[in-house]
């Protein structure tokens, strides 16, 4: 355990714990996709009621921040759960 | 299906088909397959018996030069939970050509949304006005090339959402169409990357959205990133990587302490043996303004996955599927697992279950019987309880699956 925490870069322990635990939590809501999860099937394309998500070059979802109302049906319909 | 082909687009629908089949004739490697579903649905206004059909074909050629080509129809005899089409098709063409330490992508990909319903898609900005999601065409091209320990690359996309739009009529006071409307993105953007050894590498990047729709600035974001990632085995079953980066965000549609997010990610691997694989990740997603005045926390991302396949199933179709996510900040909670047992012979026994806390429940259970290698039979029943928005689907289905 020891020698699998010493492989990490000490810098991003420490962001990772700042950010983790001292910060306050935004007031707006902004959702995100776990590209690793994301297997490209649409769903969140097809209820999406504001056009807010398209494909990428790698034919994932991505979620345009500009389009996106922050109503959260995405969330629910991805069968991956790879939306958060 | 009728109206679909009568509203939009025909002569489209059928030149994604001819060019699939003719793409896919030509490939060494094609696939086929069709999945019908007879349903029987308890629930309420939409009592009854129904159909859906999701036919799907792919074919990839390969060699220095791959094309990739996918259809997805599908084609619902009534709208599913949250779904406002009926029918949905997708159509994808991807290319690559990868030559000594060079590659250059092209692709398109369109999206025909049948029977939507009105929706307010821009409250914000058009409040008179409802629009119905018509179809979304895209295309892109991409290139990368490697230079000693430095990799660049690029990309450049064009999105272009049709919709039906209605506005509001203050002579007759009822919304009155005014016609087609095309909302057009315009995505470009070029990514430096540079290995610098020790699993250890650096990056930057830019990229610029444009769009247009009567508004020409409202959808205008660049986006500037620097980040590094880390990944090492520490020895044959465990591997960690880890990713850091930093955004900075222009654009009038976010609000000021949106400027700039800082994405921390961390990522456990596990291959505990043969069977047994699986992973940990955690992500957080925070921001700030420009003066770093305040530090906010977007979201928590903590997720772990297990999949252990059964070694007895020769065609590796058997498997067990747990995990959980915890993502409170955007209720994201969930707890899933999923399953797909060979029980004797051709018969096969599936089920799954997806608790979203409070806020949806999916449950669902399959019995298949496998005809040959390519065709599949199955009885399955599916629950799914939707608190948010007040709606659960309870439906039995007998499917058809043929595979090619």
């Amino acid at each position: 355990m020891i020698k699998a925490i010493r492989q990490i870069p000490l810098s991003l322990l420490i962001l990772l714990l700042l950010m983790a635990f001292a910060c306050k939590q935004s007031t707006q809501a902004e959702y995100s996709i776990d590209t690793s999860a994301c297997n490209g099937c649409g769903e969140c394309v097809r209820v999406c009621p504001h056009g807010a998500i398209c494909y990428d070059v790698n034919q994932k979802a991505v979620i345009d921040q500009t389009k996106c109302q922050q109503c959260g049906k995405c969330v629910l319909a991805c069968p991956n759960n790879a939306i958060y | 299906m009728r109206k679909v082909c009568a509203g939009m687009s025909k002569q489209r629908y059928l030149l994604i088909l001819i060019s699939v089949w003719l793409i896919g004739g030509l490939s060494a490697q094609t696939g086929f397959s069709l999945q019908n579903d007879l349903f029987y649905s308890n629930n309420g206004d939409r009592d009854g018996i129904w159909q859906q059909q999701v036919l799907s074909m792919d074919a990839v050629t390969p060699g220095n030069t791959r094309i990739s080509v996918r259809n997805d129809l599908m084609i619902n005899g009534k709208n599913r939970g949250s779904h406002t089409q009926g029918f949905y098709d997708r159509f994808r063409l991807t290319g690559l050509h990868m030559q000594d330490n060079w590659r250059l992508g092209a692709g398109a990909a369109a999206t025909i949304f049948g029977d939507p319903d009105q929706l307010s898609m821009y409250p914000q900005w058009q409040p008179l006005a409802l629009q119905e999601k018509r179809n979304h065409v895209s295309a892109y091209t991409s290139f990368g090339k490697d230079i000693s320990r430095f990799e660049i690359g690029g990309h450049l996309m064009l999105n272009t959402l049709s919709m039906d739009t209605s506005e509001f009529s203050f002579e007759d006071f009822s919304f009155q169409s005014i016609g087609r409307k095309n909302l057009t993105d315009y995505h470009g953007g070029a990514v430096l990357k540079a290995k610098l050894g020790n699993g250890l590498s650096l990056l930057a990047g830019l990229d610029h959205q444009d769009g247009d729709l009567d508004a020409p600035r409202l959808f205008r974001m660049t986006r500037t990133k620097v980040g590094m990632a880390h990944q090492t085995r520490i020895n044959r079953q465990f591997a960690i990587e880890s990713q850091l980066l930093w955004q900075h965000r222009e654009s009038t549609a976010l609000p000021s302490f949106k400027s700039n997010v800082y994405v921390s990610d961390l990522r456990l691997r596990m291959n505990l043996s043969p069977e047994l694989i699986g992973f940990v990740q955690y992500t957080n997603r925070s921001c700030s303004d420009n003066r770093l005045s305040q530090l906010w926390m977007i979201s928590n991302y903590l997720r772990g996955q297990l999949k252990y396949s059964f070694y007895y199933d020769e065609s590796a179709a058997s498997y067990l599927s747990l995990g959980a996510l915890y993502s409170p900040e955007n209720e994201a909670d969930a707890i899933f697992a999923d399953t797909d047992i060979k029980v004797y012979g051709p018969w096969y026994a599936g089920a799954g279950i997806n608790l979203r806390t409070e806020r949806q429940r999916d449950i669902h259970g399959k019995l298949s019987y496998h005809i040959g290698s390519t065709t599949e039979l199955n009885l399955q029943y599916r629950y799914r309880k939707n608190e948010v928005d007040n709606w659960r689907m309870n439906y039995a289905g007998l499917g058809l699956s043929m595979y090619y």
